[in-house]
């Protein structure tokens, strides 16, 4: 088998400031194969979107301390230089993000700020860059889409906004798509076209694709896989189908059994209590244990290893039994 | 664009005659008459009826006020009482003066401010930012006639580099580009570029570390673009509010260098406001009032104008 | 002499049959500013001609997208803004008549708002911004403390632990139930919750919705709740209204608007719910486009631009909130008879479809 579009072993990144160390990732592992869909689940503060920003190098810069290994597309990103990484962003791997109006640049327009990573990576004139801009527009069906090359983005409604982003995210045709909650912002009748929108490209681009959201419909809709974050580390991660119908680790069984969906109607939502860890110091054991209804003597001293009742899926949990 | 062009300068219209007539009535305000300031005090009473009359003093003052500003607009602007030339063509060398070191300080003061807040943005936090700042601080702080005067004593007396007062051979309507007349320039401007130099860094500095921490940056980085491209969008986005901080500062370096000109002895408005004070010239006073409040306000339009030019974001209907 | 027993519990005044709170025509328009000397160049129709009631002890959940008028309407109810026209009636008597003055009305209907930090004045401990309101009413200083500590533990916050303490130093889902607590401490009948859980995590905003179900029986409260989940308003509430660009697109039980939706509007929305389960992936996203500006909105339907089923009569006529067949109310003309839409009951070209 060939090698993987991204293999991750032991990502650690920790933010470094004068008052305190956060540990926002320890020690994530995954491989994504191309043309595949992964969608990293968690709540604010679980790393996820840490976890995505270290595949591009995108963490603040010097108060970033990275460890472990990351490769995407054969480039690896933690030894590059920021030179090298600049090469490979746009082109290898893009990325968007959650609120298209603060992401995009105020002052230029749609069509400038997409012809302008084409010019950068694939030198092309401006001319056929601009004429590049309109085919990527129309991709991503902007209606009207000449016209919109002279907007700027205050005069797009919010999903077209959040199309331009994407336009601009696939206009060097990318291997590797990075959506960091890319449709939380928007309106109900919006995130659904974006999300299809997403599917449809991912599938004739052929591009694998990582989504970091905190919305289980999000992960239904889209993902082939699914990972659930907690606490800087990857919790569970299964095919979406069976880690969506019978999760094993407690917090993502909370997790889905805090998810309002319809016919819940009269019932009491099952809750977890108390808050998730400060990350200022890494837990030993288990991060949930302190949360956790079924925590036992064996939580404690040590993360659990994965363990695996099915192939491919597994959890980091000891009450999870490995298959025989 | 042209629409708002056109409405920005009516708008500015009415502001520009509120100004006239607040240095109009800056003659009717100063105690005693006026008339006594043009007559000789020992003067007959068909004397000083006659004079008022010829100067129209004795209409009402809307009138009077009509008729001043016909004069004005005409470039006539009364003749001075100490010494009885005509107001404008003193005022024209003088503003000429003026200009030429408000321009020089502008240019000095937004070059400095630009880098070392663009520098301090870029290093927040290292010592290079703490100077940067430190040197603000001090620039916005320390009195101009003082640090004109600790200039005086350092490269004029002690050092005997540069000439410590006056605009060079020839006196006040004799300026030249040339080293000869430039070397009386050199003390003055520096002297009155600190504090633009400060107010731009403090501003140049704020801004920056802003733009660097929007969301869009993150997306500039992630389409690869290297530092040179994203400057590009940094500075377009800065230009605005940087803009219209140095158009601001421009119009005070023009009519705020009173204690530096007089310090130096510069042949500027301000050189000119004070002894028109002091020897109660009040059409002096009035003229120079006047022109540089219409500087302040044609300043303003144009800073409001290239911010509209700039920035999409602002409203052009 | 101020009456303290009114600060303990409001009395019901038109018994249970009477809606608590009744909306009547309630209009508001922003006019916009452009020209060249401020000649209005359009009129944002934020919300028009709105018509709604809330009985006592239910729970109505509101609905829509950016835009519909959602935020407008919890003002207007507020009596935070002034309506352009249009009035809002509690228990019986009209809002700043003189039977039921402003100052009455704000202690009897209190609001908690999304962003749970802004909401709370940074320099006052919890039990300082609790204890506010009831003071200033009239309610000493010792006995508006004892009460803020009351509402701390009714909250679920041990008071011991948190009445010292300000704001910075809780999360989000605690400052959430800080608001609560302080929207509870003049005993209102009414609470508006605009948008309560939508900056909160999962597994907090259960928390929070448990509270909020267990804090309506314990208080004998009515709520509004104001949301975009769809999700989330199904579980709270009893009846829902639904708005598109500051109309109601439709109004009735929970059930019969989830179960059976008479607007294509409502439907459509039901439908862009993402689904958890990856074998009922959507295929087609059921509507196109964005949510259009409320300035100068479509005539007619406003929905007819965006609707499957638009006719040329859509465009010229202004649907009214008509009953529906599962006990609902829709202000679509398929659910009018003889509005002239081919889908509407008892139309020639229904007929012969049938």
């Amino acid at each position: 088998m060939s090698a993987p579009l991204v293999r991750v072993r032991d990502l650690e990144v920790r933010f470094v400031t004068r008052d305190a160390t956060v540990h926002a990732v320890n020690g994530v592992s995954f491989d994504l194969a191309e043309r595949e869909s992964l969608c990293i689940l968690g709540e604010s503060g679980s790393g996820k979107s840490v976890t995505l920003r270290a595949l591009m190098g995108l963490n603040p810069p010097r108060r970033t301390k990275l460890s472990g290994t990351v490769v995407v597309g054969g480039h690896d990103i933690v030894a590059a230089s920021e030179r090298r990484m600049a090469d490979i962003r746009g082109s290898t791997v893009s990325m968007i993000f959650q609120e298209p109006m603060t992401a995009l640049d105020p002052v230029f327009t749609i069509g400038r700020q997409i012809a302008e990573t084409v010019i950068r990576h694939e030198g092309l004139s401006r001319a056929s860059a601009d004429a590049r801009a309109l085919e990527l527009l129309e991709l991503v069906q902007i209606p009207s889409a000449k016209r919109r090359l002279d907007a700027y983005p205050h005069e797009l409604s919010g999903g077209l906004r959040q199309r331009a982003m994407i336009a601009i995210a696939l206009s060097c045709r990318p291997k590797l798509l990075l959506a960091d909650e890319p449709t939380t912002a928007l309106d109900a009748t919006v995130q659904i076209q974006i999300l299809l929108l997403l599917r449809r490209l991912q599938q004739e681009m052929g591009m694998g694709v990582i989504f970091v959201t905190h919305d289980l419909g999000v992960a239904g809709e889209i993902a082939d896989r699914v990972a659930v974050m907690y606490a800087g580390r990857f919790i569970e991660e299964g095919p979406v189908r069976g880690l969506m119908r019978g999760p094993l680790h407690p917090y993502a069984q909370g997790l889905l059994g805090a998810t309002v969906h319809s016919g819940m109607r009269g019932e009491r939502l099952t809750t977890i209590p108390g808050a998730p860890p400060n990350l200022e110091r890494v837990p030993k054991g288990c991060a949930f244990a302190p949360r956790c209804a079924q925590v036992e003597e064996a939580c404690l001293p040590a993360v659990p290893e994965f363990r695996s009742p099915v192939p491919g899926h597994a959890a980091r949990c000891v009450r999870v039994r490995h298959a025989a | 664009m042209l629409l708002y062009l056109v409405r920005r300068v009516l708008y500015a219209i009415p502001i520009a005659l509120s100004v006239g007539l607040v240095c109009f009535m800056l003659v009717q305000i100063a105690p005693g008459d006026p008339i006594n300031a043009i007559v000789p005090a020992d003067a007959p009473q068909e004397v000083v009826e006659q004079v008022r009359r010829d100067y129209g003093l004795d209409k009402p003052l809307p009138v009077q006020f009509g008729l001043w500003l016909m004069r004005v607009v005409q470039g006539d602007l009364g003749r001075s009482l100490a010494t009885g030339r005509p107001v404008t063509a003193d005022l024209a060398s003088a503003v000429g003066n003026t200009l030429t070191l408000a321009l020089v300080a502008a240019g000095i003061g937004f070059v400095m401010g630009t880098l070392l807040g663009t520098v301090a943005a870029v290093f927040r936090g290292s010592l290079l930012d703490k100077a940067a700042v430190g040197l603000a601080a001090a620039g916005v702080s320390v009195p101009h006639y003082w640090l004109g005067m600790v200039m005086v004593v350092l490269f004029s007396v002690t050092l005997n580099w540069l000439p410590a007062m006056g605009a060079g051979p020839g006196g006040s309507g004799a300026w030249a580009w040339d080293w000869e007349h430039a070397k009386f320039l050199v003390l003055p401007a520096v002297t009155l570029s600190v504090i633009p130099m400060g107010i731009v860094t403090r501003t140049v500095r704020g801004v920056v570390m802003e733009l660097l921490n929007q969301d869009f940056v993150t997306t500039l980085r992630g389409k690869g673009l290297r530092r040179g491209g994203i400057a590009l969008h940094v500075v377009k986005n800065a230009a605005p509010s940087v803009l219209a901080v140095m158009g601001l500062q421009l119009g005070y370096l023009m009519g705020g260098s009173i204690l530096v000109e007089t310090v130096f002895s510069w042949p500027g408005t301000g050189f000119l406001l004070n002894s028109a004070i002091f020897q109660r010239d009040l059409p002096v006073l009035q003229g120079t009032i006047l022109v540089l409040a219409i500087f302040f306000v044609a300043l303003n339009l144009v800073v409001d104008l290239v911010q509209t030019a700039l920035d999409p974001r602002i409203r052009r209907a | 002499m101020t009456d303290q027993t009114s600060l303990l519990s409001l009395p019901d005044v038109g018994g249970p049959a009477q809606p608590l709170l009744t909306v009547r025509g309630l209009t508001k328009h922003f006019p916009l500013k452009t020209g060249f000397l401020g000649r209005g160049a359009g009129v944002v129709r934020a919300v028009d001609e709105l018509d709604f009631e809330v009985m006592k002890g239910e729970t109505l959940g509101i609905v829509g997208e950016s835009g519909c008028g959602k935020s407008t309407t919890s003002r207007l109810i507020m009596a935070l803004m002034a309506p352009t026209s249009g009035e809002v009636v509690f228990d019986g008597r009209q809002v700043g008549s003189r039977e039921m003055p402003l100052k009455e009305y704000r202690r009897q209907v209190q609001m908690v708002f999304q962003d749970s930090y802004a909401s709370l004045n940074p320099r006052l401990t919890i039990e300082e911004s609790i204890a506010f309101a009831p003071q200033v009413h009239g309610l000493s200083r010792g006995d508006s403390r004892a009460r803020a500590r009351d509402l701390l533990a009714a909250v679920g916050l041990n008071p011991d632990q948190f009445a010292r303490r300000y704001p910075h130093e809780l999360s989000g889902g605690q400052r959430q139930r800080i608001n609560i607590a302080r929207a509870l401490a003049l005993r209102p009948r009414l609470v508006l919750l605009d948008e309560p859980v939508s900056a909160l995590d999962k597994s907090v905003e259960a928390q929070v919705l448990n509270l909020l179900q267990d804090l309506k029986g314990q208080f004998g409260l009515t709520y509004v709740f104001i949301s975009h989940d769809l999700n989330v308003v199904q579980y709270m509430s009893d009846r829902v209204l639904v708005m598109y660009l500051g109309r109601v697109a439709e109004v009735g039980p929970v059930e019969a608007i989830y179960a059976s939706a008479a607007h294509p509007y409502t439907a459509a929305l039901l439908a862009s719910r993402p689904s958890m389960d990856p074998d009922l992936r959507r295929t087609e996203p059921p509507l196109v486009g964005d949510p259009p500006n409320p300035i100068n909105p479509p005539p007619g339907c406003r929905f007819h631009t965006r609707c499957g089923f638009a006719e040329p009569v859509c465009s010229t006529t202004v649907p009214v909130l008509h009953p529906a067949p599962a006990g609902q109310q829709a202000a679509c003309l398929m659910v009018v008879p003889g509005s002239g839409h081919s889908r509407a009951p008892g139309s020639v070209a229904r007929g012969i479809a049938a």
